[in-house]
């Protein structure tokens, strides 16, 4: 009986510590902390009848697999959910386009914690997978550490910053959006004052915000370009304080590169009525009114471009920069807005792209914060 | 007794057939073939070498926080404060190994877990010194000394312990010769385990051959009894608390050096909390925790397979978990009653 007694208070013990842990979990800032896995199960299901989808359509291009001589195997990890709506989703959009086009077998682990990434890597690599791709730089290192031990398998890290026989990194040369994001704001604006916010002062953001200063100043020598970190990817009250204090200054154009934080750059903006430019994919929707035009990351492509060099056999490790010219970058159209640009400033636009397209112009690439 | 060990057994395995029949229906909800994931399953633990390592990887943490529970449930002090001393042991290992770069390798590991074992205990020391001087809930104290630790962690990642080189937070890599060596590669099964193994038979003579173990028992079985057969509470609940959280200290530091070789959020995976049900399941015996862990390490690792292979929630091990302490308890709570009934 005494025996039983503590017993059950041990698991009373247990099970309050369960319970206070389920209570933490759901008021914690689920952005910041590493795994919340019950919050995004929901995402998960969604996603696996999202993957059926994908089945049947891949019916149709089998006749294309059979071309490749080669049905392989592709392996994904994700930081996040598959249906993020941002950096994780487009990355899983990519991943569903190599089957459907490759006929690739397909698996992937979302909302993988850093301590499993290693785990993940070996365990799609010991099981006969061809290509196992990591979305994000932070993928880099453990991709090293596994790499070694599979010299079989190709390791596809996107923005990642490592490279060995087998590894490669895939990184967007997102700088070249930012620097014609830079000339139309400079292009668009009377004060003479033009701002930007970015997410965290990490390599592959810094340069997108010193290719938006570049850009600015090419068209305007004398332009005064605020600059801001909010220090947090998600935050869209701070995104947009950064956007109101730079209003505030005199800017009238507000640029961003900070994910959902710049949404909230955008909502400054459109209740100040100042121009905005966007990020990521075509934001126009977001404030048709406002939002100029948006510099797109086209990441299911560079995922394509990655994989095709496996496919033909030209894989060699190395850090690749992929921008315009390969259509990995692209600028989205000014929608509503066309009439409100001067053409003067369109037409020096449409030279630029095309001189970086051709290879002509080349946006220097400065990863150091200034 | 025997009468009451065989009804035991016929619990268990009721426990494990309603448990596997959830398992199925959650396979088959998540639109896969439970036969499959069943194969699928086997194949991530046994298919080959690398799932096999992997869960002696994921075991060797959850052993030693596993023992760290055991023995401070036994002197009735409930820590649940393991993933705290986890990370704090952590932190501190990282330090050690980063900073006393003129010590030579197999020396700074040996100092960087003592370290670990240090801080996790000093951890612990904490609650139960509120414990044992004020009567403070060492469950409050511990659980919130579980976010400081964390925390703690997180703000030394980006700071003084952050890699200079990168723009990531988490630390610099430890160099090679003052990691825990990897004696199976490809796996990545390292020396913490027998580590581990030795702290099991460590925890086993401890508890039950000496003197010292012999009291931390007395103290939880009867606290005023023990006391008046003079054995020190206080003592005793200090010296276990101490002895816990240093066990989960140094499983902190066993994973740093053996197997994420730098410091990094998250890195415990929730060891410390799944400590807590291991004890449970183990009823706080060293050699129980030892394959409770061992079938908890299996357990996630061919959940894990199951997901990267098939697309199946990991979660779904998660919430089998969950069950199986349901269910438990409302053992515990029938035999309870039945014994009420045949006391009337």
């Amino acid at each position: 009986m005494k025996n039983m007694k503590k017993m059950s208070a041990v698991i009373l013990a247990a099970s309050m510590a369960m319970m206070s842990l389920t209570g933490c979990g759901g008021s914690g800032d689920a952005a910041e902390t590493t795994g919340t896995p019950a919050a995004t199960e929901a995402a998960k299901t969604e996603a696996e009848a999202e993957t059926g989808a994908a089945e049947a359509e891949n019916e149709e291009t089998e006749a294309q697999a059979a071309a490749t001589d080669k049905t392989y195997k592709v392996a994904m990890c994700l930081s996040g959910a598959a249906n993020d709506m941002g950096w994780c989703q487009v990355a899983y959009e990519g991943l569903k386009l190599l089957e459907s086009e490759y006929g690739c077998e397909i698996a992937y682990t979302e909302n993988l914690t850093p301590d499993d990434i290693e785990a993940a890597f070996a365990d799609y690599a010991s099981n006969g997978y061809d290509v196992v791709i990591g979305h994000g730089y932070e993928f880099g290192d453990p991709a090293m550490e596994v790499a070694e031990q599979y010299p079989d398998v190709k390791f596809i890290v996107t923005e990642g910053e490592v490279s060995a026989d087998n590894v490669a990194s895939y990184v967007s040369s997102c700088e070249e959006g930012g620097y014609i994001m830079g000339m139309l704001a400079a292009g668009m604006s009377e004060t003479g004052k033009i701002g930007y916010v970015g997410p965290i002062q990490g390599a592959s953001l810094v340069k997108i915000m010193n290719g938006f200063e570049d850009g600015a100043r090419e068209v305007n020598p004398d332009i005064e370009v605020q600059t801001a970190w909010t220090g947090s990817f998600t935050d869209t009250a701070l995104g947009k304080e950064a956007a109101q204090a730079m209003i505030d200054n005199g800017a009238d154009v507000i640029g961003h590169c900070a994910n959902e934080a710049g949404t909230g750059c955008i909502n400054a903006a459109k209740e100040a009525g100042v121009y905005a430019t966007g990020d990521s994919y075509d934001q126009n929707d977001l404030a048709p009114d406002t939002v100029l035009s948006s510099s797109v990351y086209h990441i299911p492509h560079v995922i394509e471009l990655a994989f095709a060099s496996v496919a033909d056999g030209s894989f060699a490790g190395g850090i690749y920069n992929f921008g315009m010219k390969e259509d990995a970058v692209s600028v989205a159209p000014y929608h509503g807005l066309e009439e409100k640009i001067p053409e003067e400033v369109k037409s020096l636009i449409d030279e630029r792209v095309a001189q970086i397209k051709s290879g002509e112009f080349k946006v220097p690439c400065d990863t150091q914060v200034r | 007794m025997k009468e009451n060990r065989r009804e035991r057994i016929v619990e268990n395995v009721c426990i494990a057939v309603i448990t596997l029949v959830t398992a199925t229906v959650l396979v088959i909800l998540s639109g896969a073939s439970p036969l499959e994931a069943c194969q699928m399953f086997f194949r991530g633990i046994f298919g080959n070498l690398n799932g096999f390592g992997e869960v002696f990887v994921k075991a060797t943490p959850l052993i030693l926080t596993g023992l760290g529970c055991s023995v401070a449930f036994r002197t009735g002090f409930f820590n649940i404060g393991a993933e705290g001393q986890f990370y704090m042991g952590a932190l501190t290992s990282t330090w050690v190994v980063l900073n006393l770069t003129g010590v030579p390798g197999p020396l700074r590991i040996v100092l960087a877990i003592l370290t670990g074992f240090v801080t996790g205990g000093l951890w612990a020391l904490i609650a139960a010194m509120m414990k044992a001087r004020f009567d403070i809930s060492e469950i409050i104290v511990t659980i919130m000394l579980n976010y400081i630790g964390i925390n703690l962690l997180g703000i030394a990642v980006r700071t003084f312990l952050m890699d200079p080189a990168g723009s990531i937070p988490q630390s610099a890599k430890l160099d090679a010769s003052a990691t825990l060596v990897r004696f199976l590669k490809p796996t990545r099964i390292h020396t913490g385990i027998f580590l581990a193994l030795a702290a099991v038979v460590f925890i086993w003579f401890l508890m039950e051959k000496t003197t010292v173990g012999y009291e931390i028992r007395a103290v939880g079985f009867n606290q005023r009894g023990a006391a008046c057969n003079g054995i020190s509470v206080v003592k005793n609940i200090i010296l276990s608390a101490a002895l816990s959280g240093g066990l989960a200290g140094v499983a902190g530091a066993v994973e740093v050096l053996g197997v994420q070789r730098k410091l990094l959020e998250g890195i415990s995976g929730g060891c410390g909390y799944t400590a807590i049900l291991i004890s449970l399941l183990a009823v706080n015996r060293p050699f129980g925790v030892l394959v409770t862990a061992i079938l908890f390490a299996a357990l996630s690792v061919g959940a894990n397979s199951m997901q990267r292979q098939m697309g199946i929630p990991a979660a779904i091990v998660d919430f089998l978990i969950g069950m199986i302490v349901l269910l438990i308890l409302g053992r515990e709570l029938f035999w309870r009653r039945a014994a009420r009934k045949e006391g009337k």
